[in-house]
């Protein structure tokens, strides 16, 4: 047993309204700079759609992700030994028009164009080349709500029939905004030459390390999330940083902490690294279930042993057992993960959304037997399109939620209304009084302490040598090189 | 007063000059030996290159020395003399880095040697560096005779199969032989036709000192050793006398290679989309 | 004068350029050393533009080095005519493969306007300079063969004379100017390498090939890479 500690996200998509006030606050604090202005490490996407970059999904392309190769896993892009022959031009590497060419608009001229006839108008520049642009062809969210054509949702990788999209009466829309997964296997980690990218091992943040990075990208197109992206100005590699300096201060992720529906959950998570190895060989319909099972529960003192040993301080622990996402993730088991079938393990999990809570038009599109909600056969989304996007194709791990999130509404619905619902449609689904109570506070009156638990990080207990005299009174002087300090400190802790 | 200073200074002056003439011709004797004399004999006949006996009397010291100094520039320049003389030698005397102050030096030696070098033994040949007396001393080696061994030996160090034992560069290097089984070089002359143009004494002596631009910094301290000479004269002979085709299949294999790769950069353009 | 200046003084400034700003800069200013890639905002013309020039110029850069550390054995090596016709025909088909290359990747930058913020001076002086130092490769290797033995026997020695620190430059003083131009125009890349994004070649990443793929960092320094 091999107990660590990873920080996580969780997102209700039920509540997610599309409004992309997450992926302005991340952007406004880390990828604002000149090369960066194509990327959104948050992003929102409409469902179904082509998502960004677009058709991110389809790994036939871009080749991301892990594949079963064997008795053990490989890169899907190339094994390591054609790493080096493709340095020179990485054949999957996305373009920048599968982003889209960044735009800015011509202000000035609004005001400074000379005098004439007509109305002068701000034209549209492109941020990387500066020269303007005829015509805008797309951004990260160009499908935003279905807009456009529909050929946008036509193109979901994960859409089960083209048709559903195509007629208002099987329509459907959700919203799936995206971070850096932080995954437990990350590809991008594993494919880099220079080992620029690394796992932190306290709380598992993924980073890319500026100083290592060469500009090689090949974690570029290994992340099947296409969450790393390619700074053309500094000439590195970029991602979510699951902002680590506001995190470490006890501060929540900008995107949670600016989200309007209050949709995201952060917390601890113990997993065991042990059990990863076997997890990853499951096959694509087992991989959720593996994945929970990677998840140790808190309150085992054998778990609380074994993450002791690994240097897991008692308020991470605490932080655990209070842990949102353990109780969304495993306790309730109503939260899936984002593509389980790319095999990194993504740490970022999803409650699924029932969106619209509609039944498909026709002889069944009336009230129904649980009031005004329909069952899940009957739901507008398929749950085979959810089936594909979070549980590797599984129906029935979705379906399993499902029923949870519906029994929960038809409950709720009757408490709330006087009309105490049928007691039978908890236990159907999986669950009893005190956890419905319990899903339904998180999911609705749950205070921001309770939606996010953020242990310390006591930097200044695990590594004191590194902060001594950088901060107080008297002459500073910075410490000589962190990497020697590292060393000498590298064989007290083995 | 100043009568007196004029014409003591000018004593001096001509005691000076006759003084530093004799020095330079000292050393200009040894310059001609180390440079010029596996080419150029003194009253010994036209070797490679025309017998030097009275040249300064037939030519101007200027003109001596430029030939020294810039033989190129003058064969540019049309100089008719110069014209004449790459006509009936079949070559142009080639630049042998000679300064200025010392192909006066060889000048001021050609000048003044004429009369000893007279009255020395006539029959002395190209023999370069054989003697620091005269350049009379050692006999003429017997002409080389082609034999098959000696042609099979000959190719192997022109091709460089068979290293020169001091380690010094194959001729294949630079030059051009046409000759069957031999893709020579093109940065310097081609050899095919040296024999006829320098006949057997010339070409050993050419071999002894290899004094030419490049090559003579190349072999300073790996020269041809003992035995190496006549392989090759046997081989240069013979070319001559074949007249052989050239081949030149080079750039094609190279150009070959190229559309190989293209062709390889295009199939795997394809595979990967 | 002239040799003197490009046989004497420019390799010893080039070195100590290559040496001494190199590792001034690895140790100071990590942030900027990158292969500064574009294939991100233009990769048509890229595939045939870095992988001729890649594929091309590498195998050549070791061509010329080679011949340094083990002279005997390439003379020897050499001394077969067909042997050496192929290897010839090979340096010069990859020669004509680099030119070709180098010349896209110049004409890439020229053309393509997205290319026009993300290109620097320094990426013009490079391209330029490698492809005066490719063009002159390719005429040498065409018409002033064979180079790979004069190169053995001339620059060779004058390269060692360069590392014992007693240059001699009588090997190269008189080779044709081009040879001059593509020994000055070496030296000049050397000395410049360190200032661009050709730094990237300092830096060969074979070490991942050996690593197991994953990769932990724990603060206080402990380094961990598992297998899963």
């Amino acid at each position: 047993m091999d107990v660590r500690a990873q920080i996580v996200m969780a997102f209700h998509l039920d509540k997610c309204i599309g409004c992309h006030t997450c992926s302005l606050a991340c952007k406004n604090i880390w990828s604002d700079r000149r090369g960066t202005e194509y990327m959104w490490w948050n992003n929102v996407e409409t469902r179904p759609g082509v998502g960004y970059p677009k058709r991110w999904e389809d790994q036939e392309r871009f080749r991301g992700g892990w594949k079963i190769d064997g008795k053990k896993v490989t890169l899907k892009s190339m094994p390591k030994g054609r790493t080096l022959a493709n340095l020179f031009f990485q054949p999957n590497l996305p373009r920048i028009e599968d982003y889209y060419e960044p735009f800015d608009f011509d202000y000035g001229n609004l005001a400074g164009a000379p005098e004439g006839n007509d109305q002068p108008v701000a034209g549209a520049l492109s941020q990387v080349s500066g020269e303007p642009i005829e015509q805008i062809k797309g951004s990260a969210n160009w499908d935003d709500d279905l807009g456009g054509s529909t050929l946008y949702a036509e193109w979901d990788p994960n859409l089960p029939n083209r048709e559903l999209v195509q007629k208002f009466d099987t329509i459907f829309m959700q919203y799936l905004p995206r971070i850096c997964n932080h995954c437990l296997h990350p590809s991008c980690v594993a494919s880099c030459p220079s080992r620029a990218l690394y796992k932190r091992g306290e709380d598992g943040v993924v980073l890319v390390d500026q100083n290592t990075c060469r500009g090689w990208r090949f974690c570029v197109s290994a992340c099947p999330y296409k969450k790393v992206y390619f700074n053309w100005k500094s000439g590195k590699a970029e991602k979510c940083i699951f902002c680590y300096p506001r995190v470490e201060t006890g501060q929540v992720n900008a995107c949670a902490q600016s989200c309007v529906g209050r949709i995201r959950f952060v917390g601890v998570v113990l997993y065991d690294a042990d059990l990863v190895e076997a997890a990853l060989l499951k096959k694509d319909a087992e991989l959720v279930e593996a994945m929970r099972g990677l998840i140790m529960d808190p309150h085992d003192p054998q778990v609380q042993q074994s993450a002791a040993r690994n240097g897991v301080s008692m308020q991470w622990l605490d932080a655990a057992k209070n842990s949102p996402i353990y109780a969304l993730v495993k306790k309730f088991r109503v939260a899936l993960p984002l593509h389980p079938e790319f095999r990194t393990l993504p740490m970022t999990w999803y409650i699924p959304s029932l969106a619209p809570v509609l039944s498909v038009l026709g002889d069944t599109h009336r009230l129904l037997d649980q009031g005004i909600i329909p069952k899940v056969e009957n739901l507008r989304v398929p749950v085979q399109y959810l089936a594909r996007l979070l549980a590797g194709g599984n129906g029935a791990v979705v379906e399993e939620v499902m029923q949870k999130l519906l029994a929960l509404r038809t409950f709720m619905r009757g408490e709330n209304l006087g009309k105490p619902a049928d007691p039978e449609v908890l236990s159907r689904a999986g669950l009893d009084r005190e956890a419905a109570l319990q899903l339904y506070r998180l999911f609705t009156t749950a205070g921001f302490n309770e939606r996010n638990v953020i242990p310390p990080q006591q930097r200044e207990d695990q590594a004191p040598e590194l902060r001594r005299k950088e901060a107080g009174f008297g002459i500073l002087t910075r410490v000589k090189s962190e990497r020697t300090d590292l060393t000498q400190r590298g064989g007290k802790d083995d | 007063m100043a009568k007196i200073v004029w014409i003591v200074g000018g004593g001096l002056c001509l005691l000076l000059a006759s003084a530093v003439a004799t020095a330079w011709a000292e050393e200009g004797k040894e310059l001609f030996q180390g440079k010029c004399s596996s080419c150029h004999s003194i009253g010994a006949g036209p070797g490679v290159g025309p017998d030097l006996k009275g040249v300064t009397a037939r030519r101007s010291a200027e003109w001596l020395v430029r030939i020294i100094t810039e033989p190129n520039k003058l064969t540019a320049e049309k100089d008719p003399t110069q014209t004449a003389l790459v006509k009936q030698f079949g070559m142009e005397m080639p630049n042998l880095g000679v300064n200025r102050e010392d192909a006066q030096r060889i000048v001021a030696f050609l000048g003044g040697v004429a009369a000893p070098a007279a009255a020395g033994a006539p029959e002395g040949a190209a023999g370069a560096g054989s003697g620091a007396e005269t350049p009379t001393a050692a006999p003429p080696p017997a002409p080389v005779v082609p034999t098959p061994a000696l042609l099979t030996k000959g190719r192997a160090l022109f091709t460089g199969a068979a290293r020169f034992a001091k380690g010094g560069a194959p001729c294949v290097s630079c030059h051009r032989l046409r000759y069957p089984g031999i893709e020579g070089g093109t940065l310097a002359a081609d050899l095919t036709d040296i024999y006829t143009n320098m006949g057997d004494a010339g070409v050993r002596g050419v071999l002894q000192s290899l004094s030419f631009p490049v090559m003579k910094r190349v072999y300073a301290d790996r020269p041809l050793a003992e035995g190496e000479a006549e392989p090759l004269i046997a081989l240069f002979k013979d070319a001559s006398a074949r007249h052989a085709q050239a081949s030149n299949s080079y750039p094609f294999i190279g150009l070959g290679f190229f559309v190989l790769f293209i062709v390889a950069a295009i199939v795997i353009r394809r595979r990967i989309r | 004068m002239l040799n003197t200046l490009i046989f004497v003084a420019l390799p010893y400034v080039a070195l100590a350029l290559l040496f001494g700003v190199s590792i001034s800069r690895y140790l100071t200013n990590r942030l900027t050393w990158s292969a500064y890639s574009t294939e991100l905002l233009e990769r048509n013309l890229l595939y045939w533009g870095s992988n001729p020039w890649h594929y091309g110029i590498i195998p050549l850069l070791f061509a010329h080095l080679i011949p340094v550390i083990f002279a005997t054995a390439v003379a020897l090596l050499l001394g077969n005519q067909a042997t050496l016709l192929i290897l010839e025909g090979i340096a010069l088909g990859l020669g004509l493969l680099a030119l070709l290359g180098i010349l896209l990747l110049l004409l890439r930058r020229v053309n393509s306007s997205i290319l026009k913020r993300a290109t620097y001076f320094s990426d013009w002086l490079i391209l330029i300079l490698l492809l005066v130092q490719t063009g002159t490769g390719v005429y040498m290797s065409a018409f002033l063969r064979w180079g790979s033995l004069w190169y053995l026997h001339a620059a060779v020695p004058y390269f060692r004379s360069i590392w014992y620190c007693n240059p001699q430059v009588e090997y190269l003083a008189d080779f044709p100017p081009v040879v001059k131009l593509h020994v000055a125009c070496a030296m000049v890349i050397l000395a410049v390498l360190p200032f661009t994004k050709l730094v990237h070649l300092l830096y060969l990443p074979i070490d991942f090939l050996k690593d197991a793929p994953i990769l932990y960092r724990w603060r206080g320094g402990r380094v961990a890479k598992r297998e899963f």
